[in-house]
């Protein structure tokens, strides 16, 4: 039956989205405060192994989520010392270190090929809901950590336009020197963001492996790391526009398998493309519509080094 | 009680010294830029820091305040020693710091603005308690702020009240205003002047810096004096004037800006540079200039006054073609601009407000940036290959004639004083065949002999037959130098005058946009000495 | 205020937590470049020292994998010659736009494109004589990997959307492409295991030299050729000039009326076109073959190179060397059962020492409690009393 498989493709979708949503929500964080984490893939990369082996060695997913965040907080702190603290450059540092975590994820995460996951992340279908016709079952029969991740942008919506941690938030991201010269630590607070974007983008990280792959396979990424770090582009630095973002790239990346099923006569290929050459055409089209209507979206000190004085 | 403590505070609020600074040192590299400096500040008084530009007043503040570390020294406040790790620490003792360059992001309305940092601001806040909250800082302090307005959209007096008002909600009991009249019309330095009084009235200690003689003698009850990162003199107001006191700045009163002077001419004149109904918008898509006309002629120098970001740099940008304007031309010596190349071969020298910014590379040797003006054609490029040697002996040659501080142009420019950078620019773009020059704040930052330097540079070109345009934000600077004086407000020019010297007041009221209220620019030809734009 | 009241508080008020140094920028940084190449080297040193204890190996073995694998034997002399065509090249390609603040991320894919050109010209004259088709193929790749740049250069230039995320995202759309064309219209016939396609006719295999017993294919002669020939350019060359002074103040130069938009574009495109050079010299040199694995993030490492040696063409060019040793080194670990991806970590980290030298050259440490005064048990002297219109100069210690 087509509709039963546009309901799974729907269910892969939304539960595939995970991992690049929640990467993308950390680093919505990190660029709200002035910062841009690009090692970000391999933050999740980092996650995604430290993750799984906790959950082989503990057999429990939850253990196996805390450790990917943690690992993934621990790998972002050094992007965030060497560039926040020491002021060098985000591109060079962030590279570097989607090196290393390529690398050393390869090296220890060859003993873990193959191993299949003790205790994958269960499904928790929600009752009533997920019995609902049409796709009741595909949006409602997903694992706890989807649900959170979908609730994760409309927090961070409220955290940075209705608190007041976030309008200080926002200051540093805007103008550094403004928020220091109200007595608010710079530095300190850049930190902490880009850590708790890296405990995001590493439970993102142990998603993939513990719930949507569930396996470990070298370099398991494969460049989603990067369209999160797009996504947040895309969206405009607004949270919901990561949630939308997420969700869209998503939908294209199972357009393949519904593709197949169906018959389109189309190489599978195509699909494959689809969410890379989606983000570029997204990036060009929304630059070229802020072109025509002036100003800018982007937090007005992103990525620039602040120095004191 | 040490003979120190008696000298000067006169409001007899406190014997206590607001704030305290002793031995500070502060070294940048091979420059001491604050040198064992020694000062104490009272409440309830308004201390003036003077001295010109680079003698070290900014740097010592910033170490009052926070925002650096000295390499030596103490700082005492209230009676107790401290230690700032941050701005954050300053502030919690009392001390707080108005720069220059404000210090507020643009996109926060003026209440948002206010709330950062602040903690009595609750955890969840709304806009409309934001905007309570900022009218209620605004009415304790006297100072009428729109709370919902975003700061973008501020006028530079604006933004300097929102700025100051967040100093003084968090407790301030030492203000440090950096410069604060710089970039405000006459009558906004005169208002604020007021206000700094009125809150000294009340305690505060006001800290003033300035390079400015006459601001510093109307509004300070007491005035130290830097000079080269050492504290020259601490004196009380009553018995200075401006002979004194510049005295004390300069080593040698003859260096005083006042030496230069026009000669007058009186050739006929031909227009060189033809400005026709200029209309074009800013980086954001505003109307920055709204039909901007008027004409430079050769042997004279056409200043334009305003209050920065009136269309000032827009209209710089147009006449050099580095901006396309959406209507209307510009001609140098008959030839339209289309474009930097086309404005540059039509005789135009551009020297650019921000010299290392815009007009010198910095990491880059000193011939490499004297040819950029001649490096197209031959004889230093030949067959599309820069010949090192002509280059190097043309920029030696250069440096020669405009007597540079060093000979070596292997020396990068960023090792240069900003008086020596600015004589190699000033070189480079008056060197050749010039027909017009458009010069922007030319002595910006310089010292007092550098400065006199640049000016003299732009009189003898004039006194050479080229047409000047000066934009300047300095009033005086314009009214020494310039033959005619038009005023830019709100991209249009409101006002023309020819014996400007005499008119300062009239002018300084057209620059805050008093020609509005006071009379139509029509009917203020008679009285105002303004001459229409025709010949 | 009393000098009793002073004494009776000596101990400074400070808030709790307060970090002993701060940093700050130099004022005059110097000498960066020697910085930033001392620390890759403590970088790298460090990582060969670590490395084996973390692949748990014994140690005697690694070392002795990495000397055969590079300058202990001949063989290892070919690996390391052979690495370093495709990463001087793809260092290059980097270089030229980094010169201008430009990112090319997409390196890997622009080779991929370049090899995908060739080849697809290969196959399609199968007849044509070898040094002719060789030259169509190298012309094809040029235009492929300049082509395969195009979008991400428009776009920042028309709409100043960032180089760094189009140009990588497009790595993966030249991947999709290759296996599209490699298990379809081209694939090997008859070839059992991996993604690859049809060989290009023999003729235009490029020749093999022997140097010293080392076998290296023709595209050796580019290493020191494109390198030097690009920093003569533009060191000498009016063009150059325009690059540098663009480079070092993009806004000075736009003053001046330099072009900036369009040195951008030549900037990108040339990129582009080595990289695509690299892909099919590669392609043509070794594997005479495409296939989606074939650059093995050579268009990273290029990257790696291009920044560690600031974008200096003779940089690239002496820095590509130590890679390719190194790289060669690490692929020789596979014989004692070390993943070869070990070398990216070290790589990785090279790159990172690299950052914190220049780190180091660019900041400073100052003490946040600077020693007090010259004598702290004396009277603090306040403002000495200076009578009006007095010029005498105080506080000198």
């Amino acid at each position: 039956m087509a509709d039963g498989i546009v309901a799974s493709a729907v269910a892969t979708a939304i539960g595939g989205s995970t991992a690049i949503l929640l990467a993308a929500t950390g680093e919505l964080l990190v660029e709200k405060v002035g910062v841009y984490n690009i090692a970000l893939e391999g933050v999740m990369l980092v996650g995604a192994l430290s993750g799984l082996i906790a959950d082989v060695n503990t057999g429990s997913w939850v253990i196996g989520l805390l450790v990917g965040g943690l690992f993934g907080a621990l790998f972002a702190l050094c992007f965030g010392l060497i560039t926040v603290v020491l002021r060098t450059d985000m591109i060079v540092v962030g590279v570097a270190l989607i090196f290393v975590a390529l690398g050393i994820t390869d090296v220890v995460g060859s003993k873990y090929v193959g191993v299949s996951v003790p205790d994958p992340i269960p499904k928790l279908p929600i009752p009533g809901l997920s019995s609902l016709p049409f796709f009741g079952s595909a949006i409602f029969s997903q694992s706890l950590i989807t649900y959170l991740a979908a609730a994760l942008p409309f927090g961070v919506a409220f955290l940075l336009s209705r608190t007041r941690h976030g309008l200080n938030m926002r200051a540093l991201g805007e103008n550094p020197h403004a928020a220091d010269t109200a007595g608010i630590p710079v530095v300190g607070w850049r930190l902490f963001y880009v850590a708790v974007g890296g405990a995001f983008g590493g439970i993102g990280g142990a998603v993939l492996t513990l719930g949507i792959i569930g396996a470990w396979i070298t370099n398991v990424t494969a460049g989603q790391g990067w369209i999160a770090f797009a996504i947040v582009f895309f969206s405009g630095w607004r949270p919901l526009g990561v949630l939308l973002g997420a969700y869209f790239f998503g939908a294209l990346s199972v357009l393949g398998t519904v593709g197949q099923v169906e018959g389109w006569d189309l190489p599978s290929e195509v699909f494959t493309v689809l969410p890379y050459v989606g983000t570029v055409a997204v990036m060009i089209i929304r630059a070229w519509s802020q072109r025509r209507r002036g100003g800018i979206s982007w937090p007005a000190a992103l990525g620039l080094p602040f120095y004191r004085g | 009680m040490e003979p120190a403590a008696l000298a000067g505070t006169q409001s007899g609020t406190s014997h206590a010294s607001a704030l305290d600074l002793r031995f500070m040192v502060k070294r940048f590299g091979a420059v001491t830029a604050v040198n064992d400096v020694n000062l104490a500040f009272s409440a309830g008084e308004v201390h003036a820091l003077l001295g010109e530009n680079g003698a070290g007043k900014s740097t010592l503040m910033n170490l009052a305040a926070g925002f650096l570390a000295p390499d030596q020294g103490e700082i005492w406040v209230g009676g107790r020693q401290v230690r700032f790790g941050s701005p954050r620490d300053a502030l919690a003792v009392g001390i707080g710091m108005v720069h220059q360059h404000f210090r507020l992001v643009d996109a926060f309305t003026v209440a948002e603005n206010l709330a950062i940092g602040a903690d009595d601001v609750s955890p969840r806040t709304s806009s409309r308690q934001l905007n309570k909250r900022a009218d209620l800082i605004a009415e304790q302090f006297g100072m009428p702020v729109q709370s919902a307005r975003l700061v973008g959209t501020l006028s530079v007096g604006e933004k300097q009240r929102v700025e100051i008002l967040r100093t003084l909600s968090r407790g301030t009991r030492v203000l440090i205003l950096d410069e604060p009249t710089a970039v405000l019309t006459p009558e906004e330095s005169e208002g604020l002047c007021e206000n700094l009084r009125q809150m000294a009235a009340q305690g505060t200690c006001i800290i003033f810096i300035s390079h400015k003689l006459k601001e510093v003698l109307s509004v300070a009850d007491r005035i130290s004096v830097m000079r080269k990162g050492n504290l020259h003199a601490t004196v009380p107001r009553e018995g200075c004037d401006v002979v004194s006191l510049s005295r004390m700045m300069f080593d040698d009163v003859s260096d005083e800006f006042a030496s230069v002077a026009l000669t007058p001419y009186d050739g006929a004149r031909s227009d060189v540079v033809v400005v026709e109904d200029l209309v074009c918008s800013d980086d954001r898509g505003a109307a920055a200039l709204r039909g901007v006309s008027f004409t430079v002629r050769d042997h004279e120098v056409l200043g334009v006054v305003g209050v920065a970001g009136n269309g000032q740099q827009e209209l710089e940008q147009v006449i050099t073609g580095l901006r396309q304007a959406d209507s209307g031309t510009v001609r140098i010596g008959g030839e339209p601009v289309r474009d930097v190349r086309s404005a540059m071969g039509a005789g135009l020298a551009h020297i650019p407000e921000d010299r290392m910014g815009s007009g010198l590379v910095g990491s880059q040797p000193i011939w490499r940036n004297a040819i950029m003006r001649n490096y197209r054609t031959a004889p230093v490029t030949q067959g599309g290959v820069i010949r090192a040697k002509v280059a190097r002996a043309y920029a030696a040659d250069l440096a020669d004639r405009v007597d540079l501080s060093t000979r070596d142009v292997g020396v990068l420019v960023q090792h240069l004083s900003g008086g020596n950078a600015q004589k190699l620019l000033v070189g480079r773009e008056f060197d050749g065949d010039r027909r017009a020059v458009v010069a922007v704040n030319p002595t910006q930052g310089l010292d007092v002999k550098a400065a006199t330097t640049v000016r003299t540079r732009l009189l003898e070109a004039r006194d050479r037959g080229l047409a000047v345009l000066l934009i300047s934000a300095d009033l005086d600077e314009v009214l020494t130098l310039s033959d005619r004086v038009v005023v830019i407000y709100e991209g249009r020019i409101v006002g023309e005058f020819t014996d400007a010297a005499s008119h300062r007041d009239v002018i300084g009221r057209y620059m805050g946009g008093g020609h509005l209220s006071a009379e139509s620019p029509g009917t203020s030809d008679s009285d105002s000495g303004a001459t229409d734009d025709s010949d | 205020m009393t000098a009793t009241d002073r004494a009776a508080t000596p101990a400074a008020r400070t808030r709790k937590g307060i970090l002993p140094w701060r940093i700050e920028r130099r004022p005059d940084p110097d000498r960066i470049g020697v910085y930033r190449l001392v620390a890759v080297l403590v970088g790298l040193a460090i990582s060969l020292i670590v490395a084996p204890i973390l692949s748990g190996v014994p140690v005697g073995d690694f070392y002795k994998a990495i000397w055969t694998g590079t300058i202990g034997t001949a063989l290892g002399w070919s690996n390391v010659l052979t690495i370093a065509i495709p990463l001087t090249l793809a260092g290059l390609a980097a270089a030229i736009p980094y010169r201008l603040s430009l990112w090319n991320v997409g390196i890997d894919g622009q080779m991929l494109m370049g090899a995908w050109a060739a080849t697809g010209v290969g196959l399609w004259l199968p007849n044509a004589p070898g040094p002719l088709l060789i030259l169509v193929m190298i012309i094809a790749g040029l235009i492929a990997g300049a082509l395969w740049i195009v979008i991400p250069t428009w776009a920042r230039v028309a709409f100043g959307v960032s180089e760094v995320i189009t140009t990588f995202l497009l790595n993966f759309v030249a991947v999709a492409w290759l296996v599209y064309w490699c298990t379809g219209p081209w694939r090997a016939p008859g070839v059992a295991g991996g993604i690859r396609a049809a060989q290009v006719p023999e003729q235009s295999w490029l020749p093999m030299l022997d140097i010293h017993g080392a076998q290296v294919n023709l595209g050796i002669v580019l290493v020191p050729l494109l390198p030097v020939a690009f920093w003569a350019y533009s060191r000498f060359t009016r063009r150059g000039y325009e690059v540098t002074m663009l480079g070092a103040n993009p806004q000075a130069g736009g003053y001046a009326g330099m072009r900036v938009k369009r040195h951008l574009i030549t900037a990108m495109l040339m990129g582009g076109a080595i990289a695509g050079l690299a892909g099919a010299i590669n392609m043509l040199g070794t594997s005479h073959e495409l296939s989606p694995g074939l650059t093995y993030n050579t268009g990273f490492n290029g990257l790696v190179v291009a920044v560690l040696a600031g974008a200096n063409e003779l940089g690239v060019l002496a820095l590509s060397a130590v890679y390719s040793l190194l790289l060669a080194g690490g692929g020789s670990l596979g014989i004692i059962g070390v993943s070869s991806d070990l070398v990216f970590a070290i790589i990785g980290v090279t790159l990172v020492f690299g950052s914190l030298g220049e780190a180091y050259a660019r900041l400073r440490l100052v003490r946040t409690t600077p020693r007090g005064a010259s004598s702290p048990t004396a009277p603090p002297p306040s403002i000495t009393p200076s009578l009006p219109g007095s010029t005498e100069s105080e506080g000198a210690s």
